[in-house]
């Protein structure tokens, strides 16, 4: 596969991850929120209760988003670094970094909102156990890109000096 | 430090940078870094090209420069 395909192919999937991530956190994650409210309606007393529960959860849903889209974005840049076959550059070391930071700063909010949800009886144990994988991925992901960063970084070092070896 | 004296080099042989190029098989880019002391490495190989069509010895490319000092040994 040449670095022009490549980095087609990676924009393409970006392109198209933000499109139904835009679907996901705008339509579906509300449509669920409001299904949810809907099969609790016969409990009338603790309706405004439900409903504060609900823009909670989609204002978390909202600001959890928006690590994603950096990410994505820093993704892109990659990817039309990649096609100019620029992938092993320090300037690509650098968006492969910053791409991890998003991702523990996406899992610091998972994290903490979880727990403050827990807290304030927004959420249940089961949910609350169930984002602690979501935290662990989002850690696993940090870890895996600061290493994929360092190589890059390397490499792009070594490209340097070999440029430079006359 | 090290300094490239090619400049000097392609004057006494009254050769062009083109010329140097053609001959030693390398780009008028990498000449560039060579003349302009960018270049991190020398290989060996390039070394004895360059002697080899300049008719000198590697000293009369290469001179070596203290840092407190660039004009002189």
């Amino acid at each position: 596969m040449t670095n022009k395909t490549a980095s087609r192919l990676l924009l393409a999937v970006l392109i198209g991850i933000g499109i139904f991530g835009l679907a996901f956190f705008l339509w579906f994650v509300p449509q669920m929120g409001r299904s949810v409210l809907d099969l609790l309606l016969w409990d009338e007393a603790h309706q405004s209760r439900y409903d504060t529960i609900l823009h909670a959860w989609l204002a978390f849903a909202w600001a959890a988003a928006i690590p994603c889209y950096a990410a994505l974005a820093l993704g892109m840049r990659v990817a039309v670094r990649m096609g100019r076959g620029e992938a092993f550059s320090v300037t690509t070391a650098r968006c492969i970094h910053h791409f991890a930071w998003c991702a523990m700063a996406d899992t610091i909010l998972v994290f903490a909102v979880n727990i403050a949800f827990l807290a304030m009886d927004f959420s249940h144990p089961a949910i609350f156990v169930a984002y602690g994988l979501v935290v662990l991925m989002g850690v696993g992901i940090y870890i895996l890109f600061r290493i994929l960063a360092n190589y890059v970084y390397q490499a792009a070092k070594l490209r340097e000096e070999q440029e430079l070896t006359i | 430090m090290i300094v490239v004296n090619l400049d000097v080099m392609l004057a006494k042989r009254k050769m062009s940078v083109t010329e140097l190029s053609r001959r030693v098989g390398i780009t008028m880019a990498n000449i560039s870094v060579l003349k302009n002391g960018h270049a991190r490495a020398l290989r060996v190989e390039t070394l004895d090209k360059i002697c080899s069509v300049l008719h000198c010895q590697p000293g009369d490319l290469l001179e070596y420069r203290s840092e407190d000092n660039p004009e002189s040994i």
